[in-house]
């Protein structure tokens, strides 16, 4: 990645609800994304992940959440500073965004292609639309684009539908996509060709993702680098090649460790102990140091902030990450209730 | 008309008819004053009728039927409704099938009529009305049980019921019904609003229970006095046109109120 | 070994719209399917959705009767049993469902829903349902205290799934169907909730499970036998390591190519499978899976294929399963 990247995320933080001290799912968050790069943003439930998605894009599930602090710049321009009109009109012109559920985002009475037209018309591009979209529909790869675009989007398969709108978010080329879990709800095989569709779109289209998953898999095989998140905060980020082979933050080693490997069997079934913090109360320090074995006094007291170190690449938030012990830090603990 | 105004106009209307002998003033069955007073006049707050009858004695003892006829007709209705719902959605087949004919055809008649019709053929009475009542207004709540028992009835946590040993009949009852008192709870309350609409039409029409004084009585009463005594029909128009809508805000409230997904979070 | 229970030729049909304008149209959700399952085992049935798998997992449990073919539990007939034998094979053959939220009566306690089992199915009465709910709650690492009287939606994914659990284990069960135990939750708490069902079947080791699952990590993790599902049919069996090792079906090679694997760099070939599952009520004739089928020939289309059978124990329904086996990964 060379020069300004195409996205650039400072020290975001979102909370829900209006006080002053309202509960911030995402809190201090930083990320960047290059032209032309996929970068992951990985995470269990509840970690902020899409949430912080959300907040990029200007989209809030909940009107009670909104962006107490920090920037977004795309393309060098503050998204944050704007207000609520250039806000939208940024939305499919700038970045476009898919979600983990493609059927409650189409209207099932209406024929795929016109929906797919009308993110085109709303910007006034109203001559050619229909064959614009037949284009955008076989871009997408779907079989039959011409007859595709006359079905209603209870003829077409969940990938389809998925196609369809990640056609519609693409329509006006925005040099951005936003995917938050664009493949969760969808069988494995079909995952897999719309993971690979993504790819094709970054080679052909110098197409920016930021795809936002639960699956290290998922991960792995798609993603240049990737963000870990855990309670609100990305505790580390590295290139996925490194990541996953020199993870540095006991949270995603433990993460890794716990994956189910298709290939071998695994001895054991390992998970990390504990549950993740409530929102409202979250731990002093570092969040996770309740439960981490290498927790010390520092943890309790002090937040790690996310750290490049000497030599390595990416950075890690974690107090201990360079000691020889974080190596082992899951190597005693089994699973016991 | 807004929530907190719903509620206490039902309550109100409750209150005058259960306390009517004390706040009624005069008897509402017997003329002792001077006929067709218009409001305000000697006492007579809203006037008097065509007998001397106080129209707020009438009212406030209308209401007493009115609510009667409305609470055990609704009552009636919805427990009707809510057995025959549940056994054809829980049962599915043919059971659901006849049971939901039968249902249509107490919709597609016309109620009114057919109401018209029993207490032609059978006379009126209270106990009659709200019988015949009950009877036509049932196949809305069934449609809406059975509605939420197909739904429900391959749920997980049912079929877990069923895995776990329970039988059809604590499975509806234990089960699923509680997952449905909300719904039936709100079409409970907005039959109470047709009941009461529903005898007010026969009392006008003159099938009332000849013994009571209610709305729809005193309304066939004053039509005779359009010109001359607009008072006789206006305000048991207005009682039966408030009584209807607060028991329907009511239910639409419940509705929201009870719908998890609207309370909190 | 005698077999535990065993599903014979068994198809379910569902009868679809129907409707005036719409004729009724026969979806055939399980189509011929036998298997068999024996004591203390655990089988892994694998499938897309759509495939079938989880109406097979309901006929298993007897709440859906077959159109067709018998389910045999202990040699006898699931359909004629009446009575006590009735009776006891309700207490031994339990479901742990998918935590979707759905599984748990929302109007009701914890302790209560673990009590329907335990009154109905063990026939405990009064105290002893109370006593019996907290040690089954223990029994699953849950502080019987705390969690006995909350409502489902107090509870994480991973507590209502331990619930979940334990409630399918408060009659002492010989066989289980997990249908998707695990799908729901988070990498986390996905590992407490397997291993909590692997230390179950250690103390019970007669106890048997039918894990129906879309994730073959899931499958490699807890399971020695797979059934591989497609569109109402077993397409191919076998131990999990043979299989996975060297699948002889076309559409088994293909959900393995296609589930991402942990580690950067080492993505595998994607074998673009043609278009999606098709619908159960038009099933194609000859081998089910030739429209998708990368290697689909002539004969394909025409005739259905026969079961070849192994020495390692993996029986594929493919006209060329002794070629794909073969394959190596990396072949298109």
């Amino acid at each position: 990645m060379t020069g300004q990247p195409l996205l650039d995320v400072r020290d975001l933080a979102v909370a829900i609800g209006r006080q002053a001290d309202a509960p911030r799912v995402v809190d201090g968050v930083s990320l960047t994304v290059g032209r032309g790069e996929i970068v992951g943003l990985v995470g269990e439930s509840g970690c902020g992940k899409s949430m912080s998605a959300f907040a990029i894009a200007g989209l809030f599930p909940t009107p009670a959440a909104r962006v107490v602090q920090g920037s977004v710049l795309l393309a060098g321009r503050d998204l944050t500073t704007l207000d609520a009109r250039a806000r939208r009109a940024t939305l499919g012109k700038d970045l476009g965004m898919v979600f983990q559920d493609p059927s409650s985002f189409l209207d099932p009475l209406m024929r795929v292609g016109d929906q797919v037209a009308e993110s085109l018309r709303v910007r006034g591009q109203n001559s050619g639309a229909w064959t614009r979209v037949v284009e955008l529909l076989a871009l997408m790869e779907l079989p039959e684009p011409r007859e595709t675009a006359r079905r209603y989007p209870h003829e077409l398969s969940g990938g389809q539908r998925q196609r369809v709108l990640i056609a519609a978010a693409l329509a006006l080329q925005p040099s951005l996509l936003i995917a938050d879990e664009p493949t969760t709800a969808l069988d494995t095989t079909v995952q897999a060709s719309i993971l690979d569709l993504l790819l094709k779109l970054r080679r052909t289209l110098q197409l920016s993702v930021l795809l936002i998953t639960h699956d290290l898999g998922v991960i792995a095989e798609t993603c240049d680098r990737v963000y870990v998140m855990y309670a609100g905060r990305v505790v580390e980020t590295n290139t996925t090649e490194q990541l996953f082979r020199a993870p540095r933050h006991p949270y995603t080693r433990g993460l890794l460790r716990g994956t189910l490997a298709v290939e071998t069997q695994t001895a054991d079934l390992f998970s990390i102990p504990g549950t993740v913090p409530d929102l409202r109360h979250m731990p002093s320090g570092c969040r996770f140091h309740p439960r981490c074995p290498l927790a010390i006094e520092v943890c309790v007291t002090r937040d790690p902030p996310l750290t490049a170190r000497r030599d390595l690449s990416g950075a890690d938030a974690c107090w201990r990450a360079q000691e020889p012990a974080a190596a082992h830090v899951w190597e005693d603990v089994t699973w016991s209730r | 008309m807004s929530t907190a105004v719903g509620v206490a106009s039902v309550a109100l209307i409750v209150l005058l008819a259960v306390a009517a002998p004390l706040v009624a003033g005069y008897d509402p069955q017997s003329g002792s004053a001077a006929a067709l007073q218009p409001p305000l006049s000697s006492g007579h707050t809203l006037g008097t009728d065509n007998l001397g009858r106080d129209i707020w004695a009438e009212l406030v003892f209308g209401a007493r039927v009115s609510l009667a006829v409305g609470v055990f007709a609704a009552t009636s209705a919805v427990l009707i409704g809510t057995v025959i719902g549940a056994v054809a959605g829980y049962t599915g087949g043919w059971v659901d099938a006849t049971l939901m004919r039968l249902a249509e055809f107490f919709q597609v008649v016309p109620r009114f009529v057919l109401a018209l019709i029993v207490v032609a053929l059978f006379g009126s009475g209270l106990a009659k009305l709200i019988v015949v009542i009950g009877l036509l207004a049932w196949p809305q709540t069934a449609r809406l049980v059975r509605a939420s028992f197909l739904s429900l009835r391959e749920a997980p946590f049912v079929d877990a019921a069923r895995v776990g040993g329970m039988g059809p009949t604590s499975i509806i009852v234990h089960e699923i019904l509680p997952n449905v008192l909300a719904p039936i709870l709100v079409t409970g309350s907005l039959d109470v609003a047709s009941a009461i609409l529903l005898e007010a039409g026969l009392g006008f029409f003159g099938l009332g229970d000849p013994n009571l004084v209610s709305w729809g009585s005193m309304l066939n009463q004053a039509q005779q006095y359009l010109r001359q005594a607009w008072w006789m029909s206006l305000f048991p128009g207005l009682a039966i046109s408030v009584a209807v809508l607060s028991f329907n805000v009511l239910g639409d409230r419940l509705n929201d109120a009870l719908n998890p997904r609207l309370r909190g979070a | 070994m005698e077999p535990l229970i065993e599903v014979e030729h068994v198809s379910r049909l569902f009868r679809t719209g129907g409707g005036w304008l719409r004729g009724a149209r026969d979806l055939r959700a399980v189509d011929d399917v036998s298997l068999a399952i024996a004591p203390g085992s655990t089988v892994a049935l694998v499938g897309e959705s759509g495939s079938g798998k989880s109406t097979l997992g309901r006929l298993l449990l007897r709440l859906v009767p077959p159109s067709s073919g018998a389910v045999r539990y202990r040699g006898r007939d699931v359909a004629s049993l009446r009575g006590e034998d009735w009776r006891s094979f309700r207490r031994e053959v339990q479901v742990v469902f998918q935590d979707s939220g759905a599984a748990f009566n929302a109007r009701k306690t914890i302790g209560a829903s673990l009590q329907v089992p335990l009154r109905y199915n063990v026939g405990l009465r009064g105290r002893q349902l109370r006593e019996r709910a907290a040690a089954l709650l223990d029994q699953v690492g849950l502080d019987p205290a705390v969690y006995l009287d909350r409502y489902p939606h107090e509870l994480s994914g991973g507590q209502r799934q331990r619930v979940g659990v334990a409630r399918a284990m408060a009659s002492e069960p010989q066989f289980v169907v997990a249908d998707e135990p695990v799908s729901a939750l988070d990498v986390s708490v996905r590992a407490h909730v397997l291993q909590l069902l692997r230390d179950l079947q250690r103390q019970s080791p007669e106890l048997a499970y039918l894990f129906i699952t879309h994730d073959l990590g899931v499958v490699r993790a807890v399971a020695d036998q797979v059934q591989v599902m497609y569109l109402g049919a077993i397409v191919e069996r076998g131990p999990v390591a043979a299989l996975f090792g060297a699948p002889g079906h076309p559409y088994t090679r293909a959900l393995l190519a296609a589930t991402p694997v942990p580690e950067p760099g080492r993505r595998k070939l994607t074998t673009a499978l043609r278009g999606d599952i098709p619908t159960a009520t038009d099933v194609p004739g000859g081998c089910r899976f030739h429209t998708r089928c990368p290697l689909a020939q002539a004969v394909c289309r025409e005739t259905s294929p026969p079961w070849v059978a192994f020495d390692d124990g993996v029986e594929s329904a493919c006209h060329f399963a002794t070629d794909v086996r073969h394959l190596s990964p990396a072949d298109g």
